[in-house]
């Protein structure tokens, strides 16, 4: 038997859930607790702007993004899996570049 | 307690903006008024403004731009630049008392006279540019006034935080590309005069040290608190400023006529003594703080008299 893809499959995201649990502060949140794919505003988390704006803030300076607008941020940090495919493309063209 | 400088002046009260204009001589009426009222005027040290000695003023403005607005004033023109920029034919030596009254307040403070200083001057300077007036802004006090401390003082790294309800974009575009100075704003957004977004973040040599944290309107006291902690406080301390200077606006209180935002005079004194306790431990508490924007004459005093409680404290 396959079994489902695990976090440890997917290290990135692994280390996106980490990140914002650190940055965040969050008390009551473990990175266990958030899924892939579940929105950062309405799911378990419960963001708002200002920790979308801290966590622009302190990845741009892990990870050498830059996020310029709020269409952006809204659209980059809807969940676990779109800032890891986000990332992951910031990698990739700078690879290639 | 702590020795602050207050700096104003009658004459800040002659630069006349017309009957319905909102940044008006009763504004600072209305602080002078309130702070003897509360008897806080008592416990700080009153020091005399200057004018600018314009070698300083030409560090963030061009001189035929200085030149024009003394020329417009003294002409008898209205408006200067923008339909909101007025002015009246005292407006340009009022403005260079406003600067004036910055150094002044900074010789102050370098000279261990006093710990911090609040300028109580008009006109506000934060929107203008090198060579525009914008949003009620002929000379931009605060850029002026690092400009002075690095050259005059030797300090080689200032702090801007500008709380203003409106972004700060003369002072954003003054050092822009300057890693010495670390511009930090927090504004309406969006909102006047358009700029401050999060991708604004300097360029150059001076890349990362301009941060805008732009809010949506009816934000409030803990949601500053938190930019302010969570946010600000970590790269102001790893920039260790040896001086940090504070466009003071006190607009985003929630009873201001021109913005959205929802802090009260807890707030400002919450915002205070998280600054100075960062200046406590990253220059020797040297702050300075002058007025900007601030509308509602009630609200704006009593904002004003708790940051001044605060820095006193």
């Amino acid at each position: 038997m396959t079994p489902p893809p695990s976090d440890a499959a997917f290290p990135l995201r692994q280390e996106i859930k980490e990140f914002i649990v650190t940055q965040l502060r969050l008390k009551d949140v473990s990175a266990a607790d958030i899924r892939d794919d579940e929105s950062l505003v309405e799911g378990t988390l419960g963001l708002d702007s200002i920790d979308f704006l801290e966590l622009t803030v302190a990845m741009e300076k892990q990870y050498g993004i830059k996020i310029t607008d709020a269409d952006e941020v809204r659209r980059v940090f809807a969940s676990v899996e779109s800032i890891a495919a986000y990332i992951a493309g910031h990698r990739a063209r700078a690879a290639s570049a | 307690m702590k020795r602050v400088g207050l700096i104003t002046h009658p004459d800040y009260q002659t630069h006349l903006t017309g009957l319905t204009h909102p940044e008006r001589p009763e504004r600072l009426q209305a602080i002078i008024e309130h702070l003897s009222r509360c008897g806080l005027t008592k416990d700080l040290v009153p020091l005399p403004p200057r004018q600018a000695e314009l070698k300083w003023v030409e560090q963030v403005h061009g001189p035929e731009y200085i030149h024009r607005v003394e020329e417009f004033c003294r002409g008898g023109r209205a408006i200067i630049d923008s339909m909101d920029t007025e002015i009246s034919p005292r407006s340009y030596d009022v403005s260079l008392l406003a600067a004036g009254g910055a150094l002044a307040a900074a010789d102050a403070i370098m000279g261990g006279k006093v710990d911090s200083a609040f300028c109580a001057v008009r006109p506000p300077g934060h929107h203008a540019l090198r060579d525009v007036a914008m949003g009620f802004c002929l000379f931009n006090n605060v850029a002026i006034t690092a400009k002075y401390l690095q050259q005059r003082h030797g300090l080689e790294r200032i702090l801007i935080i500008d709380w203003d309800v409106h972004h700060g974009n003369g002072t954003q575009d003054a050092f822009y590309a300057d890693p010495t100075v670390f511009f930090f704003s927090i504004h309406q957004f969006p909102f006047y005069p358009g700029t401050g977004s999060r991708g604004e973040a300097g360029e150059g040599a001076g890349a990362g040290f301009t941060l805008n944290a732009p809010m949506e309107a009816g934000r409030g006291d803990d949601d500053y608190l938190r930019v302010f902690e969570k946010i600000l406080a970590p790269r102001a301390h790893s920039f260790a400023p040896q001086f940090i200077l504070i466009s003071a606006g006190f607009d985003a209180h929630r009873a201001d006529p021109l913005a959205g935002m929802n802090l009260t005079e807890q707030g400002y004194e919450r915002l205070t003594d998280l600054v100075r306790s960062w200046a406590a431990d990253l220059c020797g508490g040297r702050i300075l703080s002058m007025l900007e924007g601030g509308y509602d004459l009630q609200a704006t005093a009593r904002s004003v008299e708790s940051h001044l409680g605060r820095l006193a404290h």
